[in-house]
């Protein structure tokens, strides 16, 4: 076999290549690069054709060529030669009937039908085609799905940094964030020498703002994550939860920490159920006006001569749907009521009388003894933002007459504030604690925290998964007793059971490949060892690999509690007691 | 034989909502002649949409007052109402049809198979009538038209379905999400939105304004979203409250009647009469009959013809049989109207004085194209609850508050219905390259935004259609398919394409070089919300 001496594949663009390829039928067509498809281009002539595979090579190239070349048009040009000749467009491909192994009867009139069918397919995309000539043409290419997945294109290539000063911090759920960064070129080459020096001295600076203007130095609790600067990009672990952290990027040195870049605020959702509980009501007024013929609220009464039925429908329903005869079956008469001892859960909550707390200054709050009545309805109206109420706002006349409440609705001050404090507030403000409510302690903020006939049987168990990564399963049996609380409180619950469909929760590490391979080098962060189930507080776990602190304030080390303290007279300032952090500010 | 059974009339003790969830995100590819993303739309016409509308229109015909409430997001009503897609439809219809008397012809003497190819010759045949002749090709009128009577309660959903958490810190973006789709809810069904299905569910506290400022008066978050609220939610997860600042109502997903039938083990759709999902022609039969049907490069593609059941955890499956799902979706639907009984009963009691709603929303596409008996099912839930109690009423939120108007006020917290609850399946190892690039795309778009307060001419059009390729950027269901791990590859372009196009017109609309030949090209390849207006990417003052 002889190579022509001059090929004529060599003058084709690889579209025109990949066109003939297709037709050829070569497989993996769209992968091949052009010296490629020729070769295979030619072999395939050579064996279909033998001895005139150049001529029948030319015939193809003549065809395809022809039809790619096509000068663009403006959109009159096109539309008059459309009107002219519409099936001058390129014709879709002949519609090849499948050889069948067995021919089949009555196959013919199916064949006909199936021929008209495809010639008015064929009409209707040329139909399209004429509606839209007026968009320029050039771009409206023949291909395939796999063509637009592998067509290389490098211009839409995005940039990997755009060399700007930035720190964007993105909340993931209650227990980490992601933060990425960039930064400008003569940040970047300090960054740079700085690593070579001196790796290990690039923190970042998580500060607790909740409720405050961060100013730098006035944050409520920190915490500090070695990391590093050039990845640009990193989870963290967090145990604050419903709180608003600001990040900061930046290096340790002699007189102390410098800070770089620093994030916009993110706010940590809270891990459970809100320990704040104030009853206060509002009323729906619809803002938009309600026609009572469409949405109908009373007895409605349908009638098929007011909707226009479609017959199509009608008749065709059998297609669908099977017929339905209803079936006199009654579910469900109402059982009786169980008394409230025994579900305790039942007993509705005392209503609130007052939203707001008396004045620092009073003496102590005089008796007051609630009468059951119905919730106070608040007509709404819209409220002030909500800074304004993060400390107690002083009283005015009307707030310190229990019968009158204020027509605004009030914010809970409770944002760090202790339990104590808290509950001072609350009873003060005429509102519960849950646990108040339930009856159990107040240092119970979590269902591990219930006595022991209420907890649940937990397993853990370490196994290894089919990518030999370390996978803990914790599994757990929860009391009778407990599930009655389900329904209003076991977000925790909620999130395993419901969320993953499972009562099984995954421990994995977290963050990045990138990250982990990192901190597992010498010198690299310990904290990537920590795991935490999906769902659960650090309270909920008691695993070996958690941190001291948490395991040192774990509750069951003073159970039982502590006898009340006296209730301080005045409520105490904001505190920074339930921000932990690994150094405090 | 009819009975004529009429139960006494009770008040009843609660309520019960069904939402769907209608979404697809915007896959048009004018410029291929066939494009296998396309097909998502076309299946979700086949098995879902016609067949929500058929049952609607029987449901009314036997004279029950059923109440639904569906979220037909604006790409998907675009893409409902392009002429190009509807014309693609009615190729890909036909194909099916003819196809399913190839397969009349094919299974002819075969008792089991015979009778199923009739029944989807039949059903084809009858979808294309209905589209075609009946619904002249536009679907979305006939959703309005039970919407307009009351039966059906459509809210909208953010334009293209953008994860609003993760764009929290530019409120512009989250801004125009929202008023776009309040906007093309506007042109589809001639009235504003009522309410929103926030994209994913993904609330974080602070959007609610937005939905104020655009007239929405209620949204939905998962269970934790009214279950963590602060303060504590008076009645749990079975009734909704007001946002503090804004008095926007929240309707929280119960979880268990989800997980009836979400759950794929304990749920419904897994039983073993129901048919099999993967076992379809495209990939069983010989290649040489099914080519015609299948990808035109030869891979093989799901036809929607399909003839196994689910059989159980075996490779080796069952023939369907289409009486003995039929009646396995009887005996379920009467298990879930007798579920819901007992639940409002219970939660009366442990309410007193609260008339309790349960709210169960689901994707709509579950109903009918990934559970094919879904719709059937559905019908008959819908007819047993009219039907045979009096315990609860069906209701959509909207009229659930105008009933019980005084509800609890208290701030929800941020979640998502993703999988763990909140932001994670956006944010993660397998996509969060894209962030960076998204917020920088936005932030550059709010700049121009502000920039350029009056323009005209071609000026604006490249500041409208910039707002376009930043929105179908932020679509949540890139981030999404790059987490699930199938067509990672299209989802990638697809943002990069996006981003790269919207990049390309900021820098003309700076340089005041903008090609308008190349303009046109992508107004018409991207041509969602054509009456956009970039304005608003804004602020708007506050009232």
């Amino acid at each position: 076999m002889s190579t022509p001496h001059k090929d004529p594949l060599r003058a084709l663009g690889s579209r025109v290549l990949r066109q003939i390829a297709r037709h050829l039928k070569i497989k993996h067509y769209y992968r091949k690069s052009p010296s490629k498809l020729r070769r295979a281009i030619h072999r395939v002539c050579e064996r279909q054709h033998g001895p005139q595979a150049l001529e029948a090579m030319n015939q193809l190239i003549h065809r395809f060529q022809g039809e790619s070349t096509v000068e663009p048009q403006t959109g009159l040009q096109a539309a008059v030669e459309a009107l002219r000749d519409p099936l001058a467009l390129p014709p879709l491909p002949p519609p090849a009937s499948p050889p069948l192994k067995k021919p089949l009867k009555n196959i013919q009139a199916l064949e006909d039908q199936i021929e008209a069918r495809r010639a008015a397919e064929r009409k209707a995309i040329e139909e399209h085609r004429l509606r839209y000539l007026f968009s320029p043409s050039q771009f409206v290419h023949k291909g395939t799905h796999e063509e637009y997945i592998l067509e290389k294109d490098e211009d839409i290539e995005l940039p990997d940094y755009y060399a700007e000063q930035e720190l964007v911090a993105l909340p993931i759920d209650p227990y980490r964030y992601y933060v990425y960064w960039d930064f400008d070129t003569p940040l970047q080459a300090e960054v740079e020498s700085l690593m070579k020096q001196a790796p290990d001295v690039f923190m970042l600076k998580v500060s607790d703002v909740t409720g405050i203007q961060y100013t730098g130095d006035n944050a409520l609790a920190v915490s500090w994550e070695p990391c590093n600067p050039l990845i640009k990009e990193w989870y963290l672990n967090t145990d604050w939860h419903d709180r608003h952290v600001c990040v900061e990027l930046g290096h340790r040195h002699a007189k102390g920490f410098k800070v770089l870049l620093r994030s916009n605020v993110i706010h940590i959702p809270p891990a459970s159920v809100s320990s704040v509980r104030l009853d206060r009501f509002a009323e729906f007024v619809p803002a938009q006006p309600v026609a009572t013929d469409r949405i109908v609220t009373e007895e409605p009464q349908l009638s098929t001569s007011q909707v226009p039925i479609e017959t199509a429908a009608q008749e065709l329903v059998g297609a669908f749907f099977e017929s339905y005869t209803p079936t006199p079956v009654q579910f469900n008469p109402i059982p009786p009521a169980r008394s409230s001892e025994a579900r305790p859960v039942a007993s509705p909550p005392q209503p609130v009388q007052r939203v707001a707390p008396p004045a620092p200054q009073a003496t102590a709050p005089a008796e007051h003894t609630p009468t059951p009545a119905a919730p106070p309805v608040i007509h709404w109206r819209p409220a002030p933002s909500r800074a304004v109420f993060l400390k107690p706002p002083e009283p005015t006349k009307a707030e310190q007459s229990p019968e009158q409440a204020p027509a605004t609705p009030q914010l809970m001050p409770t944002q760090g504030m202790d339990t104590h404090e808290t509950e001072h507030w609350l009873s003060t403000a005429g509102g519960q604690h849950i646990q108040q409510w339930l009856g159990l302690p107040y240092d119970v903020r979590w269902f591990s925290d219930f006595p022991a006939e209420a907890l649940p049987l937990m397993f853990e168990q370490w196994i290894t998964d089919p990518y030999d990564q370390a996978l803990m399963i914790s599994y757990a049996i929860w009391p009778w007793e407990v599930t009655e609380y389900l329904p209003l409180g076991a977000s925790d619950w909620t999130l395993q059971k419901f969320l993953g469909a499972s009562l099984f929760s995954w421990f994995r590490p977290a963050g990045s490949e990138r990250m982990i391979r990192w901190q597992t080098q010498p010198g690299g962060s310990e904290k990537i060892h920590w795991l935490r189930p999906q769902g659960a507080s650090e309270q909920h776990w008691s695993g070996s690999l958690q941190p001291l602190r948490a395991q040192s304030a774990h509750p069951w080390e003073s159970w039982p509690p502590a006898p009340p303290q006296p209730v301080p007279s005045t409520p105490p300032a904001l505190s920074l007691a339930s921000g932990s952090g690994y150094f405090r500010a | 034989m009819k009975f004529n059974f009429q139960l006494p009339e009770m008040e009843p003790i609660g309520y019960h909502a069904m939402v769907l969830h209608a979404h697809l995100p915007y896959v048009r590819h004018p410029e291929y002649d066939y494009f296998l993303e396309e097909h998502w739309l076309y299946e979700a016409i086949t098995e879902t949409y016609v067949p929500l509308l058929v049952m609607f229109e029987n449901l009314v015909k036997d004279g029950i007052d059923f109440r639904l409430t569906m979220t037909m997001t604006p790409s998907l009503l675009a893409m409902l109402a392009d002429p190009l897609l509807q014309d693609r439809y009615l190729v890909y219809i036909g194909r099916l049809v003819e196809l399913a008397e190839k397969e009349v012809v094919r299974t002819r003497g075969d008792s089991q198979f015979h009778p199923l190819a009739l029944y989807y010759a039949d059903r084809f045949k009858a979808t294309y009538t209905l589209f075609n002749d009946t619904y002249h090709r536009n679907l979305v009128d006939g959703f309005k038209k039970f919407q307009d009577y009351g039966c059906l309660e459509i809210v909208t959903c953010c334009a293209t379905h953008g994860f609003l958490p993760l764009f929290q810190m530019y409120p512009e973006a989250v801004q125009a999400q929202v008023e776009v789709a309040a906007q093309s809810y506007r042109k589809h069904f001639d009235r504003s939105p009522r309410g929103i299905w926030l994209a994913e569910c993904g609330f974080y506290p602070g959007a609610d304004r937005f939905l104020k400022q655009a007239g929405i008066e209620f949204f939905f978050t998962d269970t934790h979203g009214i279950v963590n609220s602060t303060p504590r939610s008076r009645y749990g997860a079975y009734a909704p409250i007001f946002c503090p600042d804004t008095g926007v109502a929240v309707f929280c997903r119960d979880r268990e009647s989800s997980e009836q039938v979400w759950s794929s083990e304990v749920g419904y759709p897994g039983d073993h009469y129901f048919r099999e999902y993967y076992r379809d022609i495209g990939y069983d039969l010989d290649f040489d009959y099914i080519k015609d049907y299948v990808q035109p490069d030869g891979t093989r593609k799901n036809t929607g013809i399909k003839y196994y059941r689910v059989t159980g955890k075996t490779a080796e499956k069952q023939p369907y049989n289409l009486e003995m799902a039929r009646q396995k979706s009887d005996i379920y639907a009467s298990h879930f109207v007798r579920s819901r009984a007992e639940q409002l009963t219970n939660l009366a009691h442990v309410f007193a004085g609260h008339k309790p709603l349960v709210l169960s929303p689901y994707d709509a596409e579950l109903y009918g194209h990934w559970w094919f008996e879904g719709p059937e099912w559905l019908n008959l839930v819908m007819r047993k609850a009219a039907h045979n109690q009096s315990t609860y009423k069906m209701t959509t939120p909207y009229e659930y508050l105008l009933n019980n108007p005084t509800q609890q006020v208290a701030e929800p917290s941020p979640s998502s219905w993703g999988a763990n609850g909140y932001n994670s399946f956006w944010l993660n190892e397998t996509n969060d390259k894209i962030y960076r690039h998204l917020h920088k795309a936005t932030e550059r778009m709010i700049e121009l935004a502000y920039r350029f307060p009056e323009t005209e001419g071609i000026t604006e059009r490249a500041l409208n259609q910039a707002a376009r390729e930043l929105l179908l950027a932020q679509s949540s269901d890139w981030p999404f398919i790059m987490k699930t791990g199938t067509m990672v590859e299209y989802a990638v372009k697809r943002v990069k394409t996006h981003l790269y196009r919207f990049n390309q017109l900021y820098q003309g609309i700076y340089r005041q070089e903008i090609d308008p030949e190349w303009l046109t090209k992508v107004e018409y390849l991207d041509n969602i919300f054509p009456d956009i207006d970039y304005s608003v990417y804004r602020l708007k003052r506050a009232a």
